[in-house]
């Protein structure tokens, strides 16, 4: 098994090799107007929303668990369960967004880069898988056992978003990143 | 003059407001609702006669919009029991029959015109559902009252 690990790594670094191949002879083949409203959107979207740690906390958090069990009423533990699943639901669709939104960004930009790094773009690749599989496995916990609980999970997806963030920070093209600065002073105005 | 306000008026409006208006109600839920009510729901403006008169229209309606994301977002992100404590207090507040009141407020839902049009979605979702469960838990600590002290209904 261990032997096979190797190969594996060479596949899938050919496999990025390829794809950055396929997409930069399709934006080769573009008008440079094209290129550059592309490039303009996928900026203008950059922008992430990254959610506060104290929402996080108040949603998978216990204390709120905790005093709707001392009411003593199976109703309202029920109605509690209800809505914070809900809720709870509706943050892993918001940090899934977040993370495509951050992905299209960087592929974009990636597609008019000269300087690509195939062992960032590994990286970024497995860190954007690694974080859509927990996303999947806490949305499967709270199905079946309610967001309660869920606060470490949560944590280190929070976490997890944050390093994917800051490796494409890092691994953005200068020029977009320049320009991404220029038109985020220009709408903060 | 529009295009001449600076953080130092909103900041000095803000301030006013506090210090005058919302110290003097007795809780966070109470002010959420206050200001809230500053706000033109067809435009989305807030206006404060007295502020405006004292600073100007954009900085008296700068600071309630100020003033009512930073109140939303202590609800919002406190704990469900100081809500439930805070809307308790509210609800007899308000003079009308509480009963009444809840049932009002379960079936119109005029707490959703409380939240800021710039907050984002999930923290909107997680205050409506509070607010819901914390009206529920009202009901149920005033129905248990009711049926320990029948008199008192």
């Amino acid at each position: 098994m261990s032997g096979a690990l190797p190969f594996f790594a060479i596949g899938l670094l050919l496999i990025v090799v390829l794809v950055v191949w396929i997409l930069r002879s399709r934006v080769e083949n573009r008008s440079p107007l094209e290129s550059r409203q592309d490039d303009d959107k996928s900026i203008a979207s950059f922008h992430v929303d990254a959610l506060p740690q104290r929402l996080t906390d108040r949603i998978f958090g216990s204390e709120d668990w905790d005093f709707v069990s001392a009411q003593e009423t199976a109703g309202l533990r029920r109605l509690f369960l209800q809505q914070r699943t809900a809720v709870a639901l509706a943050w892993i669709r918001a940090v899934r967004a977040n993370a495509t939104k951050l992905i299209h960004a960087h592929l974009t930009a990636t597609r008019t880069s000269s300087q690509l790094e195939p062992l960032v773009e590994l990286r970024v690749g497995a860190d954007y898988l690694l974080f859509m599989m927990l996303c999947q496995l806490i949305a499967l916990a709270i199905w079946l056992r309610g967001p309660i609980h869920l606060g470490r999970l949560t944590r280190y997806t929070d976490a997890l978003s944050e390093r994917l963030h800051e490796l494409i920070v890092r691994a953005f093209p200068a020029e977009l990143s320049s320009e991404n600065n220029n038109r985020e002073s220009y709408t903060t105005d | 003059m529009p295009g001449r306000l600076s953080r130092t008026d909103v900041q000095a409006a803000l301030e006013d407001l506090k210090n005058r208006t919302l110290c003097s109600m007795g809780t966070e839920f109470a002010r959420l609702i206050y200001l809230a009510s500053t706000r033109d729901y067809n435009t989305g403006r807030y206006y404060h006669d007295g502020l405006a008169f004292q600073f100007s229209e954009e900085a008296a309606g700068k600071a309630l919009a100020e003033a009512h994301a930073e109140v939303f977002r202590d609800i919002a992100l406190g704990s469900l029991e100081n809500l439930v404590d805070q809307l308790q207090l509210y609800l007899h507040s308000v003079g009308a029959d509480p009963g009444e009141t809840l049932r009002a407020w379960d079936k119109l839902e005029p707490y959703r015109v409380a939240i800021p049009v710039d907050s984002d979605a999930l923290t909107a979702a997680l205050f409506s559902a509070n607010v819901k469960l914390a009206l529920a838990i009202v009901e149920f600590r005033q129905r248990s009252h009711h049926r320990q002290d029948p008199q008192s209904a």
